[in-house]
C-alpha cells in the first residue's frame, strides 16, 4: 500500500483551515501507533503552503496535541531532540508522548509527526512592558536550558552560528538591488523617496558588517555550537504564552543552533518598529528580564547591539520591491511604510548608544569581503552540509549513539576552541581573552526596576538582581576541585541507560552543571566546554553584574552623600 | 599503469546530472583509458550500475551525497585493492584518507576550484595533502596561484592543465546555421543582435549587470537583444529574489531580454549557434567557466571578465575583450557596443577562437596533459 506523500496542499492559511483528506487518514494511521484513546480531534492550525498541521486532541489520557513536522524527517529529528533534551533540562516546552513502540515521533507520508501533552496557554500582554518582559525571561530560560544540546544520530545539524557574517553581507547586497529598482522604476513617488533614503541604510549595514568582523562575534562563535545551544528563530507573542509555572514555548520545529542573541534582538526590533519608535525603557526592560533568566556576559551583549544596528527592519520591510516592483512602489501604504522606518529610525541611534553600542564605521574604501574563515567555521560548514545517510528510524527512541561519523570533523573543530584550563578552577583566567571592562560598554542602567515575573527577590546587600541560587553553592555544585575529567579508560562502554520515563509535567528542579541529565557519550571535551561556558557565565554575573540592583545604587550614593563626622 | 580516479560525492559520472568536473572527466576518460588501466571511482546513482565496464574503464561506484559517507566509502573501496597511481578530483580531504590506504600509490591530486582556502580545509589537513600529493592539476593558472598564496610550499607540484570541449558537437556549419534560424526565429530573435549569457542565475555571476547594461546599450544598438540561458525562469513561482530582481530589470530594459530557462546539456549547443556575442559577466574569482571554451568552439567572440581565470583564455582583440570592472554596466555596455559595431571583426574573432580550440581545447590534449603528468 502506497502512503500519500505529504506535501503543501496551497497558499497561506485563510479564515478556515483544512487539510487535505489524505492527511486526517494520515492522521488517524498516527494516531493508531499511540496507547490512548481519541474522543475528538479538531484542527487547530494549518500550513498549507509548507504542509504542516496542528490538531487538539481529546484522549482517555488527557488533552494533547498532534502535529505533522513539515520540514524534512532529518531536520525535523534535529527539533524532537532538542524539545525532548529541553523537557528533560526541565524547560516549559511541551512534553514529547512516545508511541507504543517507545518512540518519540512517527514517520508518516514522509514527514515526521509528534504527540505532545496539550498545555492551556494565554498570550502575554502585548500593549505593556510586562508582557514584554515575561516573554524575555522566558526566552532566556529556554536558551539557557538548550546548552549542550547535541541531536540525535539521523538528525541534520541545523546552525545558524556562523552565518552572521554572510547574512549580513547578503543584506547590505541587496539594499544596493533596492536603489537600482527605484533608479529603473523612478517614475513613482515612492521611488524617489526610497533613492533618497537608501544610502543611509547601506551605510548603516556596511558599518554593521565592519563590526561584526572586527568585533567581538569571531572569538564567540570559536566556542562552537553545543555551548551556545539553541535559538528558537521563530520566537514572539505566539509563541511563548503564559502557562502553569510560567512562559511556555512551543513550536519548536525551527531551533538552530546559534547565538541566543538572535531571538532577542528579533524580538526587540520587531517590537521597536511596530511602536514607531525606539523605547529606552522598554529596550532596557526586555534586556533585563532576559538577563534575569540567562546573563548576558558583555562581549554577547555588544553582539546584541551590533545586530540591532544591522537594518534589519529596513531590509526585512522592503525587499519585497524585488518581486512587483510596480504594485509596491504604487501602493500606497508603501509611501506610509517608509515614513514609518524613517520616524522609528531617527529614534535609533541615541537609543543604541545609550545602551552602549560601539558600531565603528567602516572605512569609505571598505570593501565588503568574507573575512571570517575559522576552522570551526570549516568544520562547520562540513557538517552543515553532511546529512546523515541514515534515514531515521521510525522506532527512534531518543538520543542514542553519538553523531554519526561526521564526528571527525568536528572533534577538530572542538579542538580548535579554546582548551579547558588544566586546572578548571573558578579562579583561572578563561582561554578566551576577555576584552577589558574598559572597553565593555557601560553598564547599562535600569530607570525604575520593572516588575519581572517570578523573580525572587535576592538580599541588597550582596547580590545582583540576578535570579540564581547564591554563587558559592552552585560553584560547588559544579564540583570542580573533584572533576574527573572523563579519559578513554574510564568512558563507559556500559549499555545505554534505560529510556526516561514519559514526563506528564517537566522537573522544576532548578538547573545546575550537576543537575544536568549526563549522558553516556558525552565526550570530554563537550563537558569542559560546557563546563568553562558556565562557570565565566556565572563568575560574570557574580563580578560585574550587568545590571546593577538599583538599591545598591541608592545604598551607595546614600553613603556617598552621607554628611561627614566630625572629626573629635 | 593500474589507475583509480576519484571523483567527487556531489554527482555522478558520466554526467547524466551535469557538473564540470564529472564532464571534464567524461571528457577525458576515453582517451586515457586507451594507455592505461583505468577505473574510475565514484558515487551511486539510481540510474546507474554500482559496477559496470563500459569500453575499457572501469565504474565502481559507491554512496555519495554526504562528504564524510563517501570517505569512509573510498577507504573501504581501497582496503582490498592496489593502484599504481591514484587520482583524486577535488577534494585535498581526502589525500590523507587515500594516501594512508594506500600507502605506496602515487597520488595526483585534480583543483577545479576554491577547496583550498582556508574556510574550506583546516591548515594542517591541506599542508598534509601538498604533502602527500606528487601533483596537483588545476584548471587554470589562477587556481594554482590561489593556493600558492596560502601554501607557497604547493609552488613546485603545481601545473595547469586546462579543460576542453567536445568540438565536433560545437562545430558549426550548415546544419547549425539552420537550427540557429530556428531557434531565433521561435523567440522573436530574427535580425537581431543576440548577446548571450549561460550559466546559473545567482549574483556572483553577474546576470543582473548584463541586464543592466543593455540599458545603455539601446541607444547606439537598438537591434540588439540579450538571451539569458540557464536557472530557473521569470514565470517560475518559486523564484528566488535575485531571480526577481533580474526579472525586474529585464521587464524594464529597451532591449529584449529573453530567458530560456532550463537547457538540458544536451541541446545547450544549439544556444551558442543561436547568439552573436558570448558574455560572461562573472563577478567573482572564477576558477575558469566552461562556458568559454564552448562558445569558442561555436564560433562566437567572447567578452568576459578580469576575474579569477577566466581572462587566461581570451588573447585580447583575437577572440575576445576584457572588461575589467563588471560592477560597471557602462563598460559592459560600450564593449558590447565596440563589438557590434564591427561585425567583420566580430566574425574574425569567432573564427579565430574556433581554431584556438582546434588547437588548445580539444580533449585530446587535455588527455595528452593528463597522460604527461601520469608518467
Amino acid at each position: 500500500m502506497t502512503e500519500w506523500t505529504i506535501v503543501p496542499w496551497g497558499d497561506v492559511e485563510g479564515d478556515v483551515p483544512t487539510v487535505p483528506p489524505e492527511l486526517d487518514q494520515l492522521a488517524e494511521q498516527v494516531i493508531s501507533r499511540y496507547d490512548m484513546r481519541v474522543q475528538e480531534r479538531t484542527l487547530i492550525t494549518t500550513k498549507p503552503d509548507k504542509g504542516g498541521a496542528i490538531w487538539k486532541i481529546l484522549t482517555d489520557k488527557g488533552p494533547r496535541s498532534l502535529k505533522v513536522l513539515h520540514r524534512t524527517p532529518p531536520r525535523s529529528l534535529f527539533s524532537v531532540g532538542a524539545q525532548e533534551y529541553l523537557v528533560n533540562k526541565g524547560a516549559r516546552v511541551p512534553a514529547l508522548i512516545p508511541n507504543r513502540d517507545g518512540a518519540l515521533c512517527c514517520e508518516c507520508g514522509g514527514k515526521l509527526w509528534i504527540v505532545t501533552d496539550w498545555i492551556d496557554l494565554t498570550p502575554a500582554s502585548k500593549v505593556d512592558l510586562e508582557g514584554a518582559q515575561a516573554l524575555c525571561y522566558g526566552l532566556g530560560e529556554f536558551h539557557r536550558h538548550s546548552q549542550g544540546y547535541m541531536p540525535p544520530a539521523g538528525a541534520e545539524r541545523a546552525s545558524r552560528l556562523y552565518g552572521y557574517e554572510k547574512q549580513y553581507m547578503k543584506i547590505l547586497e541587496k539594499i544596493s538591488w533596492f536603489r537600482v529598482i527605484a533608479a529603473t522604476y523612478s517614475d513613482h513617488p515612492a521611488s524617489r523617496r526610497l533613492l533618497g533614503i537608501v544610502d543611509k541604510y547601506e551605510q548603516q549595514a556596511r558599518d554593521a558588517l565592519h563590526t561584526l568582523q572586527n568585533g567581538p562575534y569571531p572569538a564567540l562563535i570559536e566556542r562552537g555550537e553545543a555551548a551556545w545551544g539553541l535559538a528558537h528563530q521563530d520566537y514572539g507573542w505566539s509563541n511563548g504564552q503564559q502557562g502553569p509555572g510560567g512562559l511556555w514555548i512551543i513550536d519548536l520545529d525551527g531551533v538552530a543552533y546559534d547565538l541566543p542573541i538572535r531571538d532577542l534582538r528579533k524580538l526587540i526590533t520587531s517590537t521597536m518598529h511596530d511602536m514607531g519608535v525606539w523605547d529606552l525603557t522598554w529596550m532596557r526592560g526586555m534586556i533585563d528580564a532576559y538577563n534575569q533568566a540567562n546573563p548576558i556576559e558583555p562581549e554577547l551583549y555588544q553582539m546584541l547591539l551590533i545586530d540591532m544596528a544591522m537594518p534589519n527592519e529596513f531590509y526585512k520591510h522592503i525587499k519585497e520591491i524585488v518581486f512587483e516592483p510596480e504594485l509596491f512602489l504604487n501602493d500606497p501604504q508603501t509611501a506610509a511604510l517608509l515614513d514609518h522606518l524613517e520616524a522609528t529610525d531617527a529614534t535609533k541611534w541615541a537609543a543604541l548608544k545609550e545602551l552602549g553600542a560601539v558600531i565603528q564605521t567602516a572605512p569609505s574604501d571598505f570593501k565588503p569581503r568574507y573575512l571570517i574563515h575559522t576552522a570551526t567555521a570549516a568544520s562547520a560548514h562540513a557538517a552543515n552540509r553532511s546529512h546523515s545517510h541514515a534515514v531515521p528510524s521510525p522506532q527512534y527512541a531518543g538520543l542514542a549513539s553519538p553523531p554519526p561519523a561526521a564526528a571527525p570533523t568536528k572533534s577538530r573543530a572542538d579542538s580548535k576552541t579554546p582548551a579547558a584550563p588544566k586546572t578548571p578552577a573558578a579562579s583561572s583566567t578563561p582561554a578566551n581573552p576577555k576584552t577589558p571592562a574598559a572597553k565593555t560598554p557601560a553598564i547599562p542602567k535600569t530607570t525604575a526596576a520593572p516588575k519581572t515575573p517570578a523573580a525572587p527577590v535576592p538580599s541588597a546587600a550582596n547580590s545582583p538582581s540576578l535570579d540564581l541560587p547564591d554563587i558559592p553553592s552552585l560553584l560547588d555544585a559544579l564540583d570542580l576541585k573533584n572533576f574527573k575529567p572523563k579519559t578513554a579508560k574510564t568512558s563507559s562502554k556500559k549499555s545505554a541507560p534505560p529510556r526516561p520515563k514519559p514526563l506528564s509535567m517537566p522537573d522544576k528542579r532548578p538547573f545546575t552543571v550537576s543537575n544536568r541529565t549526563k549522558r553516556p557519550d558525552e565526550s570530554l571535551k563537550q563537558r569542559r566546554a560546557y563546563i568553562e561556558f558556565t562557570a565565566r557565565a556565572l563568575i560574570q554575573a557574580a563580578n560585574q553584574p550587568l545590571t546593577p540592583d538599583p538599591r545598591i545604587q541608592k545604598l551607595v550614593e546614600a553613603l556617598i552623600n552621607q554628611p561627614r563626622k566630625e572629626k573629635k | 599503469m593500474n589507475i583509480l580516479m576519484i571523483v567527487t560525492e556531489k554527482l555522478p559520472v558520466p554526467p547524466i546530472r551535469g557538473g564540470a568536473i564529472q564532464t571534464y572527466i567524461s571528457g577525458i576518460s576515453e582517451g586515457l583509458s586507451r594507455h592505461h588501466s583505468l577505473t574510475i571511482l565514484g558515487r551511486t546513482d539510481p540510474e546507474l550500475p554500482d559496477s559496470e565496464t563500459v569500453g575499457r574503464i572501469r565504474y565502481e561506484r559507491i554512496p555519495g551525497g554526504n562528504f564524510d559517507l563517501y570517505r569512509e566509502g573510498v577507504e573501504a573501496f581501497l582496503k582490498d585493492r592496489s593502484y599504481d597511481l591514484i587520482h583524486i578530483f577535488n577534494r585535498p580531504l581526502m589525500v590523507e584518507t587515500v594516501r594512508r590506504a594506500a600507502p605506496h600509490a602515487r597520488l595526483i591530486l585534480s583543483m577545479h576550484n576554491d577547496m583550498f582556502l582556508p574556510g574550506k580545509i583546516a591548515p594542517e589537513q591541506a599542508a598534509l595533502a601538498i604533502q602527500e600529493v606528487e601533483r596537483i592539476v588545476t584548471v587554470s593558472d589562477y587556481v594554482g596561484r590561489a593556493i600558492c598564496d596560502d601554501y607557497p610550499q604547493a609552488a613546485d607540484k603545481l601545473r595547469t592543465v586546462y579543460s576542453g570541449v567536445d568540438l565536433a558537437r560545437y562545430r558549426t556549419g550548415s546544419s547549425s546555421r539552420q537550427i540557429r534560424e530556428q531557434l531565433r526565429r521561435e523567440h522573436g530573435l530574427t535580425g537581431k543582435k543576440v548577446v548571450l549569457f549561460v550559466g546559473r542565475l545567482s549574483p556572483k555571476k553577474g546576470a543582473d549587470m548584463l541586464v543592466r547594461a543593455m540599458y545603455p546599450l539601446a541607444k547606439k544598438h537598438p537591434d540588439a537583444a540579450l538571451v539569458i540561458v540557464g536557472g530557473r525562469w521569470f514565470s517560475d513561482n518559486s523564484i528566488s529574489d535575485y531571480v526577481a530582481y533580474i526579472r525586474a530589470l529585464a521587464a524594464r530594459a529597451p532591449l529584449p531580454v529573453i530567458s530560456t530557462g532550463y537547457i538540458d546539456a544536451a541541446q545547450i549547443h544549439h544556444w551558442f549557434w543561436a547568439g552573436d556575442l558570448f558574455v560572461c559577466p562573472s563577478l567573482w574569482m572564477e576558477p575558469l567557466a566552461r562556458v568559454h571554451y564552448e562558445a569558442m568552439a561555436a564560433e562566437l567572440p567572447i567578452l568576459t571578465t578580469s576575474r579569477g581565470g577566466n581572462p587566461e583564455v581570451i588573447e585580447p582583440g583575437r577572440n575576445g575583450l576584457i572588461i575589467e570592472t563588471p560592477e560597471q554596466p557602462d563598460e559592459i555596455a560600450q564593449k558590447i557596443s565596440e563589438l557590434l559595431s564591427n561585425p567583420a571583426k566580430m566574425k574574425a574573432m569567432g573564427q579565430y577562437g574556433r581554431r584556438l580550440a582546434e588547437q588548445k581545447y580539444g580533449w585530446e590534449r587535455v588527455v595528452a596533459d593528463i597522460l604527461s603528468v601520469w608518467k
